[in-house]
């Protein structure tokens, strides 16, 4: 068929006398479409009749045989890999729509073939690889302290590792959310010397607060305390333009001011060896990504893993796996298992992740890592 | 050497040559078509084999993107472009009519690979319909079996198709690290 000539079929499944029809077929109303091949070699498609005794058995055996395109004719309708039902008793029209397809597959398997080995094409304008850090992404220490590792394995140190955010203003946010979404009504914030307005429906807030004020409030204890809320009807809000840059992301607003407040530590009562499952992967490119998140994310969803196992396991500053649990948290986004409530010691060592052991394994994780710096986030 | 690839698909429009493309180091190839019949209405042209695209690493390896075209009648293409590939990518439009249907429609279809494998979900044009929320698709894949990193993904946005690609490698491998 190189030369667009008729495409050269082997045949699997036929008796004597359904093979000689097909060849009669074949020769008067489907000549110069396709012959029988003369060689299995030179074969560049099959024709399987699936009407036999044990059309499974047909099957498997054809596939031993044969790895290429498969028309397969049957009475009833058959969906297999790689292959092309055409009904019986077979149409003219019919047939040659899936020769066609599968002419159209052949010529992709050598695009395909010819993509893969030719030499790279000219590089195109190189889009720079790795990302601009955005501002908040270089700020590490606002979103997950500066606590050392040796802190956090420090059994006399232990209650530094944990926060009470009814001390902080995250817990008058949430109880604020809690009650925008029961009445289904905006809440506006007082006290804070700033707008501040929870839009529940449309998941925004609304606030003429900058960014880094918030951030103060949030670090400082008892901010709570002289600030209240209530709900309000939405015809009393200020009129806001959707482009309106006060109006921001609710569930991005939430994630940040848990960042901001934990700062490497986890809410008082969080077991710190008990599995953490992932419940739902947080919206990572819409929110600010802590350190390692990605990375700290794929492991709990594929394998939970304690607070304390993770940092050793993947190799990372344990603040970082804090401050994302923190901030995973206040979205409802992951769970301790088996609540082992006691923040016990240590484990002696957590199981290790599952082994890169043979050739094929490590060449795969070297490939990852490699794929995933050209990708690069600049956040390891 | 061994080539490595990484599959989009997902319906007419989601996105995939443009997600192609602002990954690719090289100009990608794309077996695009002026659209017939229905699909014209919503956009003029359409990608009918397949798009491809390339990632070059240091030391001459190369990571081959594939896109399936959007249209179903070349569905046949789908088995052929995932051999061997590494993972799954499934863009959604979130202006379909039924993007939940889209979704089951590709996860059945990919069902074995994405078993194989892994599967990362990027929800595109939710800057033009923001509804339904992400928390619908987590809700429909889990029925569904499967549990996967889905995220909001505008695909002209470099950054949000590389966090997409990267949680799918991440998946496959935790202990990786770029
Ligand atoms: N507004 C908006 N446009 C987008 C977004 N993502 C992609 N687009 C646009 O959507 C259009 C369709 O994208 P394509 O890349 O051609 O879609 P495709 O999946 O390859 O479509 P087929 O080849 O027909 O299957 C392009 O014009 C993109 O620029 C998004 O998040 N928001
Ligand atoms: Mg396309």
């Amino acid at each position: 068929m190189e030369n667009g000539g008729p495409l050269k079929v082997t045949l699997h499944g036929f008796d004597e006398r359904a093979r000689s029809m097909l060849a009669l077929f074949l020769e008067g109303p489907a000549q110069g479409i396709c012959r029988l091949a003369n060689t299995p070699e030179e074969a560049e498609a099959a024709i399987v009749d699936l009407d036999g005794a044990v059309p499974e058995r047909i099957w498997l055996e054809f596939r031993r045989k044969f790895n290429g395109p498969a028309l397969v004719l049957s009475a009833t309708e058959r969906r297999l890999r790689n292959a092309h039902w055409v009904a019986k008793p077979v149409q003219l029209g019919e047939f040659k729509a899936a020769i066609e397809r599968v002419r159209s597959q052949i010529d992709a398997i050598r695009t395909l073939k010819r993509l893969e080995e030719a030499p790279a094409p000219a590089a195109a304008e190189q889009p720079g690889s790795g990302i601009n850090l955005g501002p908040l992404e270089r700020r590490f220490i606002d979103i997950a302290g500066d606590m050392s590792d040796e802190i956090y394995l420090d059994i006399s140190q232990r209650e530094r590792l944990f926060y009470d955010p009814h001390q902080y203003i995250e817990h008058t946010l949430r109880e604020g959310l809690t009650l925008a979404r029961k009445d289904n009504a905006p809440v506006i914030f007082d006290g804070l010397g700033h707008n501040l307005i929870f839009c529940p429906t449309s998941h925004r807030i609304y606030t003429d607060m900058r960014e880094q004020f918030l951030r103060s409030l949030c670090v400082q204890p008892h901010t709570g305390e002289r600030i209240g809320f209530r709900t309000a009807s939405s015809d009393t809000l200020p009129l806001i333009g959707s482009s309106d840059p006060r109006l921001q992301r609710l569930d991005s607003t939430l994630w940040n001011v848990s960042l901001w407040t934990s700062r490497g530590r986890v809410p008082k009562g969080t077991p710190l060896n008990a599995p953490i499952k992932l419940l739902a992967w947080p919206n990572l490119t819409r929110l600010t990504i802590s350190p390692h998140a990605l990375r700290i994310a794929a492991l709990w969803a594929t394998r939970p893993t304690s607070l304390m196992d993770t940092p050793r396991l993947l190799d990372v500053p344990y603040r970082h796996v804090f401050a994302f649990y923190s901030a995973s948290l206040i979205l409802g986004l992951v769970e301790p298992l088996g609540g082992n409530a006691s923040p016990a010691q240590v484990s002696p060592s957590p199981p290790p992740l599952p082994s890169v052991q043979n050739e094929a394994q490590t060449q795969r994780r070297g490939l990852l890592s490699r794929l995933l710096a050209k990708l690069g986030l600049g956040l390891r | 050497m061994a080539h490595y690839k990484l599959i989009f698909t997902g319906p007419v429009g989601a996105g995939k040559t443009t997600a192609i493309s602002t990954l690719s180091d090289v100009p990608i190839v794309s077996t695009e078509a002026r659209a017939s019949d229905h699909v014209a209405e919503r956009k003029p042209r359409t990608t009918v084999a397949m798009d491809y695209g390339l990632l070059r690493l240091d030391g001459n390896e190369r990571v081959h993107l594939y896109g399936t075209p959007g249209q179903e009648r070349f569905d046949f293409m789908w088995d052929i472009l995932t051999e061997g590939g590494l993972g799954l990518i499934l863009l959604l439009d979130n202006t379909r009519p039924d993007p939940f249907e889209d979704l089951r429609h590709f996860v059945e279809a990919f069902r074995d690979f994405i078993k194989e494998t892994h599967l990362a979900v990027g929800v595109t044009r939710m800057d033009e319909a923001p509804l339904p929320g992400l928390d619908s698709y987590n809700e429909h894949l889990s029925k569904l079996g499967f549990a996967a990193p889905i995220f909001e993904v505008d695909a002209r946005s470099r950054r949000d198709v590389a966090i997409l690609v990267q949680s799918l490698l991440y998946m496959l491998d935790p202990g990786a690290r770029g």
